[in-house]
C-alpha cells in the first residue's frame, strides 16, 4: 500500500448530542456539538494521540472512527475508500478499539475465555483451533501462562490484565487499525508503562494503526508519533509529538503543557488562559478557545481560524499564524456582513 | 414546567385507558358476560327484574347504536361530570359518589400522611442507629409488609372491634352509629365518626408504614454513604443535621417511587372498607358488585383512577419542589 | 416495594473508602445470610405443601359432615316446649385432634381446606408473575437496549399501565370477564396485565445503564449480533434484578389473587363452573358467615397467616437480592456481639471510627522513630503514632493500614503517596475518625496539638482517638478540615451552597449573625475566584472546578490548623488542577495551615509539598524531604513509581515501570510486600517485614532491607541528596537532571 494513504481517516467529522438535562420523571433534551469538523488520519505503524480535556470529544471521535456512532457530517475513510454504511463485520474485522475502563469493559458474568472466543468465532478466525488461538491471544498480551487466565472471571483479575484482556480481545480478529480511548487512565500509576510499552510493542512489530484517547500530554509524548490535540469539540494542533511538546503553537496548547505536572519544572508554570472550557450546547463563535485566550484578537470572536501549516505535518488552528495582511483582509471581508453578528454577540455577554 | 405538564399528559392518557377498558371490555368479551352475571347474581338474590334491565342498558344490549356511539356519548357525558344512573340507589352516580368520597378521602389522607411520616422517620433511624436493637423491626416491618390489609383488619376487629370477640373497645362496623346519632354539626356525630375512624386508620395505617419504612431505610443507608454525609460528619455538624442532609436526598426516590405505593394503599383500603362496612367508595364498589349495578361499579373506578393520578401528581409536584435538578428542568 | 428503581439503577460504589481491594470482594454470599435461609425455607414449605397437599390432607376439602362435625345448638325460643318445633344452628368445632384447625359452620375440614388452597393459590401468584416478568422484559429491555422511539413508545405503554390502580382495575377486568374465577390461568393472566410495569420500569432503567456499559459496546464492536448481545451479554448482568422483581410480583399476584377471590371474584367452589379453593376464598367464606362475630378464628386465620407468612418469605428473599445487587445494604453496621469479640470501645456511631480497647499499645515501640524525625522543622499539629487500621473483624479482617507513624507539621505541606489500596486515604481520614465500620482503628495514636488560629475552638493536645464524641466535632472543619477528591458528591445536592456554608458556620461559629455568616460565605468564595452570587447556586449548577474550589472555601472558612486533601485535583483537568493547586499553595501561604496531601500522582507531588510520605499495601515504605525523595529515592518502589512518569522533555526513550501488579491485600506476600516485583529483592526480603527507620542520621527514613545490615546498595538507590536552596520548593537539582527551564512562546 502507498505510504500516502492512511489506513483509516476521519473527514469533517461533525457529531451533535441530544443530551437529556435534570433527572427524575422531569427531564428535557438539549443538542450538545461535540465535535465539530474534525479530520484525523491513522497510518499503518504509527501512534496518532488525541489529547484534550474532558469534554473536548476525543471519545466521540474514537467512537465515531470505530464507527459506533454515525457522524451528522462527515466521512470515514478504510484504506481510502469510505467506510461502509451501518457497522458491518467486515469493518470490525479491520478496526478495533479498547475501551477506558477494565473494569466495565469486560462482562463480569463471563470469563476470560468466552470475551476472547466470541470474536474469533464471529469472524471465523480460530482456524478450528480456538484453544490455541485463544492462548496465543493472551500470550501476544503478555499474560503467561495463559492456562492461568483463561478461565478467570473478570473480578479475579488486576486492573493492568483485564486492559490486557480487553487488547486481547481487540487484537482477535487481526485488525489493522486499533482505537484505545483512554487505556491506561483507569490504571494504577505503576502498571501504566507496561500497557503503553505493549500497544507500542504492537504497532511496531504488528504495524498497527493506533489511535491513542488520552487527557495525559505527557504519555501521549511518550507512546506517540503524532499527537492532536482538541479544544471544545473542535482540532486545534497537529504535529508529530516532540515538535507539539517542545515549539507548541496554539495557545490552548501552551496552556495545557504548561499546567501539565513536571517535576523538572524550576519555577511554578505561568498559566496564560484560565478558565474552563465552554458549554458546547451554545459553544463561542469564530475560535471557541478566544474567550479564555490572552492573545485573542477581533476576527478569533468572529471567524473560525484556518489550519495553517507552520512546518511539516505541523499545523495550527489559529489567527496569530496567519500572515497579518492576509488576516485584514478576511477581516474586512467579514466586517461588511458580521457587523450585526457582532452586535448581537457583545449584547448577550 | 413543561415538563410537568408531560406528565400531566402521561395521566391523562393513563386516565383514558383505564376508562376506555372498562368502557370496552364487557362489550367485547366473547359470550353473553350478562347472562353469567345475571345468573350469578340471581342465585344470591340480589338482581331482580329492574336489575337485569339495567344491566343490560348499561352494557348495551339491546340497544340499537354502535358501539363507536356508545363510546362516544360515554366519553361526552363522562366529561360533563355525568358518571350515568345507579340503578339500585335509583339516583345519578355522580351525586353518590359525591356522598361516599369524604369518607374515603378522609380515611385515604390521614392514613396515607401518618403512614408516610412515621414510616420515613422510622426509616431513617433504623438507618442511622444500624447494629442496635432498632434492627429488629427489620423482620417485624417485613412481616407486616406482607400482611393482606383486610386479614389485618380482621384480626384488629377480632382483638379490638366491638363486633369481635376479646376487647371490644373500638366500634367496628360503619362511618358512624346509625342508631344513636344524626349526621349533622352536633358533637355525638362528630364523636362518632372519629371512634369508628379509628379502627380503620389504624389498619390502614399499620399495613402501609412498614413500606415506607423498608423503602426508606435502604434509601437512607444507600445515601449515608454518600461522600456528602461524610463531609458533613467531617464538619462537624450536629447528629440531626447530618441526618436531615442524608434523609432529605434519601426520600427523592421514595417519592418518586410514591406511584406504586399510593396504588397499594389505594387498594387495601377497599378491602378494608368492606371489612368495617365503612361507607366509603371501597364498600359501595364491592356492595354495587354484588348488585351488579355496572353504572356505579364504572364509575367508581373512574373515581379511584382519578384519585389516584391525582396521589401522582402531587408526588411529582413534592418531588419538584424539594430537588433543585428537577426543579430546573420543570 | 421491596425493589425500588433508584437503588438498582445506581452502580455499586464504594463508599467513602474507594479501596478496590474491598470492592472486589464482593463474591457471591447470598445463601449464606440468615434472611435468605429463612425465606427459602418458608417457599420451601410452602412448595412442598402445594405439591403433596392433596395426598397429606385428612379429608377432601369439599367433605362435609353436617352431623358430625358441627355443634348443634338449639336456636333460643324453639324447640320444647315453646310451642315452636326444635331448630338448631352450627357452630363449628375449635381445633381439636380430629381437626386439627377445627372445622367451618358448614361442617367441612379447614386444614384439608387450606392445603388444597395453598396449591392453586401458589399456582396462580408463580404463572402471573412469570407472564408479567415476561412481559416486563420484553417491554423493559427492548426499551432500554434499543432506546429512542422505542423506548419513548413503550416507556409511555408502561408508566400509563403504571399509573392506573391496579386492583381497582383488576377487579373491574375480573367482574367483566364471568368466567375468569373458575379459570386460574385467565385470573393469572389479567392479574400480569396489571403487575407487569412496575418491573419494566426497573429493568428498562437498569438495561439503559448497562447498555452503556463498555462491554456492551465492545460486544458490539466485535461485531456481536443484537440479539446474542441481549440474550448473552445483557440478560445474565439482569438476572438478580428480573429475580427481586420476580418474587415481587409474585408476592403482588399472591395478594392479588386472595383480594378478588375476598370479593368474590376469585370464583368459588360452590358456584358453577366451580372454581378452586383458595386463601381469598376461605377467607370470604369466613367472613361472609360470621366467623368474626363468632369468634371462630381458627376458620380465617390460618388463611390470612399463610398469606402473610408466604409473602414473608417472598419478601426476605428479595431482601438477600437487593443486598446482592447493592452491597451497600450487607455492610451492616457493627454489631455488639462483633464489636465486644473485636474488643472495641466505642459504640458503632456514624462519623466516629470505632476504635479498639487495646489501642495505643504499638505507640512506647514507635516512639522511637518520632523522636528521631523530631528534630526538623516547626513544631508538629498533628501526629500520627503506631496506627493500625482493619476492614472488618476477627479472621477476615483485611489489614488497610499498619503501623503508620506520620507527623505533620505546622504550615508544612505533607504528601502521602501511593497507588490505589495502598491505604493513604484509610490512613488519613482514620487520624480524624471519619472512617466507617466495618473499619476498625485496631491500634495506635492520635495527637492533635492544637493552637486555635483565631482563638476560637479546642485548645491543648487532643488524643484525636480517646475523644468523645462532641470533642470531635468540635475539632473537626473548625480546627481540621478535608477535601475530597469527588467535589461531586461531597456537596450536597438538594441544598444551594449558602446553606451548606450556613449549616457549617452556625454550628462552629454560634455567635455570627445571618447577615455575617452571609458575608462571611461571599468573602470565602471570593477568595477562590468564585462570584459570592454562585451561594444560591445548586451543587449541579456549578462546573467541576467551580465545585472543588467551592468546596475548598468551605474547608477554609474557619481558617483551621489543619486541611486533609485526598486527591483534590484528581477528577479535575490539567488546567483546573493546576489552578486549584495555586490557589492552595497561595492560601496555605497566607494563612498557614498544614496540608496533607494525598495524592497517586507524585510528580505532581513534588511540586507542592515539602515532604513526601509513601506508603506501599498498608505500610509506611519510605519518607523526605520532596526533593530528595523525587531525584534521590532510597526505596526500590519509589525508585520505580518516579520512572512511571514519562518527561515532558529531552529525548524520547523506553521506560520500564514497575512489573507485576499492586498488591492484594487479603493476600499479602510473605516479607516485604513489595519483594516480587523488586528488582533488588534480597533473601532477607522475602522473609521479614523491614520498618521505617531513619537513614544514617539524615532527615529521612525508609523502610528496606538494602539500606540496613552489609547490604550493598545498589546505585540508584544511591544518589547524593540534592542541596537544598531556599527553604521549600525550589531544589537546584544535581548533576544532569539540570534541564532548561521549559519555554512557552510562539
Amino acid at each position: 500500500m502507498s505510504a500516502n494513504v492512511p489506513v483509516l481517516e476521519g473527514r469533517d467529522l461533525t457529531k451533535y448530542f441530544w443530551v437529556k438535562q435534570g433527572r427524575g420523571p422531569l427531564a428535557r433534551r438539549v443538542p450538545v456539538h461535540a465535535v465539530d469538523r474534525v479530520s484525523v488520519r491513522l497510518d499503518a505503524g504509527k501512534v496518532t494521540a488525541l489529547v484534550g480535556e474532558s469534554g473536548a470529544g476525543k471519545t466521540t471521535v474514537a467512537r465515531l472512527l470505530a464507527r459506533i456512532i454515525k457522524p451528522d457530517k462527515g466521512d470515514v475513510l478504510l484504506a481510502g475508500r469510505p467506510a461502509p454504511s451501518g457497522r458491518p463485520r467486515s469493518y470490525a474485522a479491520q478496526v478495533q478499539m479498547v475501551f477506558q475502563d477494565p473494569f466495565a469493559s469486560l462482562n463480569p458474568v463471563h470469563q476470560v475465555r468466552h470475551h476472547l472466543v466470541r470474536p474469533l468465532q464471529i469472524h471465523h478466525m480460530a482456524n478450528g483451533n480456538v484453544d490455541a488461538a485463544v492462548a496465543d491471544l493472551l500470550r501476544r498480551v503478555a499474560l503467561k501462562p495463559p492456562g492461568n487466565f483463561t478461565g478467570k472471571f473478570p473480578h479475579e483479575l488486576s486492573g493492568g490484565q483485564r486492559q490486557r484482556v480487553a487488547i486481547a480481545r481487540a487484537l482477535a480478529v487481526r485488525p489493522r487499525v486499533l482505537i484505545a480511548d483512554e487505556p491506561v487512565s483507569m490504571l494504577d500509576v505503576s502498571i501504566r508503562l507496561g500497557v503503553l510499552n505493549l500497544l507500542a510493542d504492537l504497532r511496531d512489530k504488528e504495524q498497527l494503526a493506533l489511535l491513542y484517547v488520552t487527557h495525559d500530554i505527557a504519555s501521549a509524548r511518550y507512546l506517540a508519533d503524532t499527537i492532536v490535540v482538541m479544544y471544545a469539540g473542535q482540532l486545534v494542533e497537529t504535529a508529530p509529538s516532540a515538535s507539539l511538546t517542545d515549539k507548541p503553537a496554539h495557545p490552548y496548547t501552551q496552556l495545557l503543557l504548561s499546567a501539565a505536572p513536571d517535576p523538572d519544572r524550576a519555577q511554578p508554570p505561568h498559566l496564560e488562559g484560565r478558565g474552563a472550557p465552554p458549554s458546547l450546547s451554545a459553544p463561542p463563535s469564530g475560535c471557541r478557545f478566544h474567550p479564555r485566550c490572552p492573545f485573542a484578537m477581533d476576527i478569533c470572536k468572529r471567524q473560525v481560524p484556518p489550519s495553517i501549516a507552520l512546518d511539516t505535518n505541523h499545523i495550527a488552528a489559529c489567527w496569530l499564524h496567519v500572515d497579518p495582511a492576509e488576516r485584514q483582509a478576511n477581516e474586512n471581508g467579514q466586517v461588511l456582513t458580521a457587523g450585526q453578528p457582532l452586535d448581537n454577540e457583545s449584547k448577550k455577554r | 414546567m413543561r415538563a410537568l405538564l408531560r406528565r400531566l399528559g402521561v395521566y391523562v392518557l393513563a386516565a383514558w385507558v383505564a376508562i376506555t377498558v372498562s368502557f370496552l371490555l364487557p362489550r367485547v368479551v366473547p359470550g353473553n358476560p350478562v347472562a353469567g352475571a345475571v345468573a350469578r347474581a340471581s342465585q344470591s338474590g340480589n338482581c331482580n327484574s329492574q336489575c337485569v334491565i339495567a344491566v343490560e342498558e348499561q352494557l348495551g344490549y339491546n340497544t340499537h347504536t354502535s358501539v363507536w356511539e356508545q363510546y362516544v356519548s360515554y366519553i361526552g357525558n363522562l366529561a360533563h361530570g355525568d358518571l350515568g344512573h345507579s340503578w339500585s340507589e335509583n339516583a345519578p352516580v355522580g351525586s353518590l359518589i359525591l356522598s361516599y368520597l369524604p369518607w374515603t378521602l378522609g380515611l385515604l389522607v390521614i392514613a396515607t400522611t401518618v403512614s408516610f411520616v412515621a414510616g420515613t422517620a422510622i426509616g431513617v433511624l433504623m438507618a442511622w442507629r444500624r447494629g442496635s436493637w432498632f434492627e429488629f423491626v427489620l423482620p417485624v416491618a417485613t412481616f407486616f409488609q406482607a400482611l393482606p390489609y383486610f386479614f389485618l383488619a380482621l384480626v384488629l376487629v377480632l382483638i379490638f372491634g366491638q363486633t369481635g370477640t376479646l376487647l371490644k373497645w373500638f366500634p367496628s362496623l360503619f362511618g358512624y352509629d346509625i342508631y344513636a346519632v344524626t349526621p349533622g354539626a352536633n358533637l355525638p356525630y362528630v364523636q362518632s365518626v372519629l371512634s369508628h375512624a379509628i379502627l380503620p386508620a389504624v389498619t390502614v395505617i399499620l399495613a402501609s408504614v412498614a413500606g415506607f419504612i423498608l423503602a426508606m431505610r435502604n434509601q437512607m443507608v444507600t445515601t449515608m454513604d454518600e461522600d456528602f454525609v461524610v463531609v458533613a460528619e467531617a464538619k462537624g455538624l450536629r447528629a440531626r443535621t447530618v441526618i436531615w442532609y442524608a434523609a432529605r436526598n434519601a426520600l427523592l426516590p421514595v417519592i418518586s417511587n410514591f406511584t406504586i405505593a399510593i396504588s397499594l394503599v389505594v387498594a387495601g383500603q377497599i378491602l378494608v372498607e368492606i371489612v368495617f362496612n365503612y361507607p366509603g367508595i371501597g364498600f359501595h364498589l364491592f356492595d354495587a358488585l354484588g348488585k351488579l349495578d355496572y353504572s356505579l361499579v364504572q364509575g367508581i373506578f373512574v373515581v379511584i383512577t382519578l384519585i389516584v393520578l391525582a396521589a401522582n401528581l402531587l408526588a411529582d409536584v413534592v418531588y419538584v419542589m424539594i430537588d433543585p435538578r428537577a426543579r430546573q428542568a420543570a | 416495594m421491596t425493589i425500588d428503581s433508584t437503588t438498582l439503577t445506581q452502580a455499586p460504589v464504594a463508599g467513602p473508602t474507594p479501596e478496590p481491594i474491598l470492592r472486589t470482594a464482593r463474591i457471591v454470599r447470598l445463601p449464606r445470610s440468615p434472611k435468605v435461609i429463612a425465606g427459602l425455607v418458608i417457599l420451601a414449605v410452602f412448595g412442598v405443601v402445594a405439591i403433596i397437599g392433596r395426598w397429606i390432607s385428612p379429608y377432601s376439602p369439599n367433605q362435609t359432615d353436617p352431623q358430625n362435625w358441627v355443634q348443634h345448638v338449639l336456636v333460643p325460643g324453639t324447640g320444647p316446649g315453646t310451642g315452636f318445633p326444635a331448630n338448631y344452628y352450627p357452630l363449628p368445632f375449635p381445633p381439636s385432634s380430629a381437626h386439627w384447625l377445627g372445622t367451618t359452620v358448614f361442617a367441612q375440614d379447614v386444614l384439608s381446606q387450606v392445603l388444597a388452597s395453598t396449591q392453586a393459590t401458589l399456582f396462580v401468584g408463580l404463572l402471573a408473575a412469570a407472564i408479567a416478568t415476561c412481559l416486563s422484559i420484553l417491554f423493559g429491555v427492548s426499551a432500554g437496549y434499543f432506546g429512542g422511539g422505542t423506548d419513548e413508545v413503550l416507556s409511555l405503554v408502561s408508566n400509563v399501565f403504571l399509573a392506573i390502580p391496579g386492583l381497582p382495575l383488576l377487579i373491574v377486568l375480573a367482574d367483566y370477564v364471568p368466567t375468569a374465577g373458575s379459570s386460574i390461568f385467565l385470573v393469572a393472566i389479567i392479574i400480569a396485565v396489571t403487575a407487569w410495569a412496575y418491573s419494566s420500569r426497573v429493568l428498562r432503567a437498569q438495561t439503559l445503564s448497562l447498555r452503556n456499559r463498555d462491554f456492551v459496546e465492545a460486544a458490539r464492536v466485535s461485531g456481536e449480533g443484537r440479539i446474542r448481545i441481549i440474550v448473552v451479554e445483557l440478560l445474565p448482568n439482569l438476572i438478580p434484578i428480573v429475580a427481586a422483581s420476580f418474587l415481587f410480583t409474585t408476592l403482588y399476584a399472591i395478594y392479588a389473587y386472595v383480594a378478588i377471590a375476598f370479593l368474590g371474584l376469585g370464583g368459588s367452589p360452590t358456584s358453577s363452573p366451580p372454581g378452586l379453593w383458595n386463601w381469598g376464598e376461605m377467607l370470604r367464606e369466613g367472613f361472609a358467615n360470621n366467623a368474626i362475630r363468632g369468634g371462630w378464628w381458627w376458620w380465617w386465620a390460618p388463611p390470612g397467616l399463610c398469606v402473610a407468612l408466604l409473602g414473608t418469605g417472598l419478601a426476605l428473599l428479595n431482601f438477600g437480592i437487593d443486598e446482592f445487587i447493592n452491597p451497600r445494604l450487607r455492610a451492616a453496621g457493627l454489631t455488639r456481639r462483633a464489636a465486644k469479640k473485636a474488643g472495641i470501645v466505642s459504640r458503632a456511631k456514624l462519623g466516629m471510627t470505632p476504635v479498639a480497647a487495646h489501642h495505643a499499645q504499638a505507640v512506647s515501640r514507635s516512639q522511637a522513630g518520632i523522636t528521631a524525625s523530631r528534630e526538623v522543622g516547626p513544631e508538629p499539629v498533628l501526629e500520627i503514632r503506631g496506627l493500625c487500621v482493619d476492614y472488618g473483624y476477627g479472621e477476615e479482617a483485611v489489614h488497610a493500614v499498619v503501623d503508620c507513624d506520620l507527623v505533620l507539621r505546622r504550615g508544612r505541606v505533607l504528601g502521602l503517596a501511593g497507588e490505589s489500596g495502598s491505604g493513604k486515604t484509610t490512613l488519613a481520614l482514620a487520624a480524624i475518625r471519619l472512617l466507617r465500620s466495618p473499619a476498625v482503628i485496631t491500634d495506635g495514636q492520635v495527637l492533635f496539638h492544637s493552637k486555635p488560629v483565631g482563638g476560637e475552638g479546642p485548645s491543648g493536645t487532643i488524643d484525636m482517638l480517646a475523644a468523645d464524641a462532641d470533642t470531635l466535632r468540635a475539632v473537626r472543619w473548625s480546627e481540621i478540615s478535608v477535601v475530597l477528591q469527588s467535589s461531586m458528591n461531597a456537596l450536597n445536592p438538594v441544598i444551594s451552597i449558602g446553606a451548606q456554608f450556613d449549616d457549617m458556620l452556625r454550628v462552629h461559629r454560634p455567635h455570627l449573625s445571618r447577615t455575617a455568616r452571609h458575608e462571611m460565605s461571599g468573602a470565602m468564595l471570593e477568595l477562590v475566584g468564585i462570584n459570592p452570587d454562585r451561594l444560591r447556586s445548586y451543587a449541579h449548577e456549578l462546573s467541576g472546578g467551580m465545585r472543588q474550589r467551592a468546596m475548598i472555601a468551605m474547608a477554609l472558612a474557619l481558617e483551621p490548623q489543619v486541611m486533609i486533601l485526598d486527591e483534590p485535583t484528581t477528577a479535575l483537568d490539567v488546567v483546573t488542577q493546576r489552578e486549584i493547586l495555586e490557589e492552595l499553595i497561595g492560601l496555605r501561604d497566607r494563612l498557614g495551615f498544614a496540608a496533607l496531601f494525598i495524592t497517586h500522582d507524585l510528580s505532581l507531588l513534588v511540586e507542592i509539598a515539602d515532604e513526601i510520605a509513601v506508603m506501599y499495601a498498608g505500610r509506611l515504605m519510605e519518607r523526605a524531604p520532596a526533593a530528595a525523595l523525587f531525584n534521590a529515592p532510597r526505596l526500590p518502589y519509589t525508585h520505580g513509581l518516579i520512572h512511571c512518569f514519562p518527561p515532558m522533555h529531552g529525548q524520547r526513550s523506553r521506560m520500564d515501570g514497575i512489573p507485576g501488579s499492586p498488591p492484594d491485600l487479603r493476600a499479602l506476600p510473605k516479607g516485604c510486600a513489595f519483594n516480587p516485583r523488586c528488582a533488588w529483592a534480597l533473601d532477607q526480603c522475602r522473609h521479614d517485614v523491614p520498618h521505617l527507620a531513619p537513614l544514617n542520621g539524615s532527615a529521612r527514613e525508609v523502610a528496606c532491607w538494602l539500606h540496613r545490615g552489609d547490604a550493598k546498595v545498589p546505585a540508584e538507590l544511591a544518589r547524593p541528596d540534592p542541596v537544598i536552596v531556599a527553604e521549600r520548593g525550589s531544589v537546584a537539582p544535581p548533576g544532569n537532571l539540570a534541564r532548561p527551564p521549559h519555554e512557552v512562546g510562539r
